[in-house]
This record gives structure tokens, C-alpha cells and sequence, in this order.
């Protein structure tokens, strides 16, 4: 497991992130979870909160593109709703999972 | 997909070099299709577990057959001859698929990779979900999920759990 002040480093992010309102959250707080755990174990292991969807080798070779919020989340959101790793997501994304789940 | 759903039918080139259909498993009591790809670390720390179980299973009608629909021009990794190079390397010992229109992953409704379905006799959808509960460490795996399920519908019974959350990358849409 990732260090306290990693996850918390993390989570300051991800809300801070969110609270700019360009996007939410995806619809799946397990899902969510998983991905900040991912990222707080990246910058731990590799200093840097990589996207924990991606190769980490390849991840590095890419410089910054792909730490979060990483260079291809914009497009990734607006082809698919949601960026790879499936931490943000579109707000009619949202809204169309929860008509889907009811 | 909702449970009870009937697996939808698929013609598709697999690393072997034939091409399998869901005629191709008929003999098969159980049937595990795992929507996975070669790029994602999810897949890749999940790989000998599938592996480890596909052979535990082999012996009680259960197969399995993987399906990357990964988008190749965005991730040339998941194209056909890096998926004969994985599945070599890695020693499957299972049919792994190129679904490149992405219908086939598509019609399953799979988000992720790796994302498991598990078929019966029927062909009817029983289980859907993740494999374990725990990608990162499999002896720190508490919740067997796939595995519970398989043992339960080679036992002729229901799986106690039918959906699990699949963590892992999305799927590279087009």
C-alpha cells in the first residue's frame, strides 16, 4: 500500500482537480479507489503520479504526458466519456450512467 | 450485460492463426471470455493467474478464450503480432482474439481489461466481473471471485456472486 501522506497528497489533487468543475468523478467510487491508490503507489515507487493504466516504462519515456492529469485525458473524456484510467469523466457522461442504472 | 444474457456470437482471428467462433468452444461446459489486450498493467500483473486457472479448469469443461479490441492505431502494442508475441511469451494456453471492429467487446458491454464473463452450458451469462480482488498482490487475494463462481457452476449450482466491479485500464475505443 502506497504511503499516508501519498494517498492524502493524491486526494488533495483529485478533489482540487474536480472542484474546478471541468469534470467529476467516474460513476464508481471502487473504481476511483483503485485509480488514487495507483497513482499515490506511482509516486511512492517512481516519484511521479503516473497514470497507473499506462506502462510505467513507456509512462517515463513520455516525460509529464502522462502524469495526471495526464496530456491525453481531454480527448480520452471526449471520445469516451471518461480519460483511460477512469478516475475523470464528463458530466453527461455521468448523468447518461445513472438514466442507464435506473 | 445483464446476467442471463446469451453470449453474443463472434467470428474472430485468434494468435493461432484460426479463426474461432462461438461454435468453436461447443464442447465446452463452461465458457470464460475475457476482454483483455496486451498494453494494460492490470492485464499484464493478471496474466499468470488467468493462465494458472485456465489450466486448473481445463479439465472440467471450462475454457476460456481472451478478446483484445484495444484501439491499435492509438496502441500499436495490442495489434495481432504483439498479440502472438504475448501470448507465446506468457504461454496461453487458450484461444487470444483480435476483435478490431470492437463489436464483440462492444455487444459484451466490457469497460475494462481485464473484464470476465463467464458463460454456461446455455451459453446464458452467469457471472461478470473481476477476477480477484486484488490486482496488485495475488497472495494478498482474499476474494476469490472467478474462481468461486466456476467452482459453483462445475458443482451445477449458482455463483454466490454474479457481479463484481471490474478494475483495470478502459477499453482503447476508437
Amino acid at each position: 500500500m502506497p504511503r499516508d501522506e501519498s494517498l492524502a497528497k493524491v486526494r488533495k489533487f483529485v478533489q482540487t482537480y474536480v472542484a474546478k468543475g471541468k469534470y467529476t468523478l467516474y460513476p464508481s467510487d471502487e473504481i476511483v479507489e483503485n485509480v488514487i491508490v495507483g497513482l499515490s503507489q506511482n509516486l511512492d515507487d517512481h516519484g511521479k503520479m503516473y497514470c497507473p493504466c499506462a506502462p510505467i516504462d513507456e509512462s517515463k519515456a513520455r516525460g509529464n504526458e502522462m502524469v495526471c492529469p495526464c496530456t491525453p485525458h481531454h480527448a480520452d473524456i471526449a471520445r469516451q466519456g471518461y480519460c483511460d484510467c477512469a478516475l475523470f469523466a464528463s458530466h453527461d457522461f455521468v448523468a447518461a450512467e445513472r438514466l442507464r442504472k435506473k | 450485460m445483464q446476467i442471463g444474457s446469451a453470449c453474443p456470437d463472434f467470428d474472430l482471428p485468434g494468435t493461432d492463426g484460426a479463426t474461432h467462433s462461438l461454435t468453436s468452444f461447443a464442447a465446452a461446459e463452461i465458457l470464460v471470455v475475457i476482454v483483455s489486450c496486451n498494453h494494460c498493467p492490470y492485464v499484464v500483473a493478471y496474466e499468470e493467474r488467468i493462465v494458472a486457472l485456465s489450466r486448473a479448469y481445463a479439465a472440467k469443461g471450462v475454457r476460456f478464450v481472451a478478446i483484445n479490441a484495444n484501439d491499435v492505431a492509438r496502441y500499436p502494442d495490442d495489434a495481432m503480432p504483439e498479440m502472438i508475441r504475448r501470448a507465446k511469451d506468457r504461454g496461453f494456453d487458450f484461444p487470444y482474439l483480435r476483435d478490431d471492429s470492437q463489436q464483440i467487446a462492444r455487444a459484451l458491454g466490457a469497460r475494462f481489461t481485464p473484464e470476465v464473463y463467464v458463460f454456461d452450458r446455455a451459453r446464458k451469462l452467469r457471472y461478470h466481473g473481476r477476477i480477484d480482488d486484488n490486482h496488485r498482490d495475488a497472495r494478498a487475494v482474499k476474494s476469490h471471485d472467478l474462481r468461486a463462481a466456476l467452482d459453483a457452476l462445475v458443482a451445477g449450482t449458482s455463483p454466490p456472486v454474479t457481479e463484481t466491479q471490474a478494475v483495470g485500464c478502459s477499453v482503447k475505443w476508437r
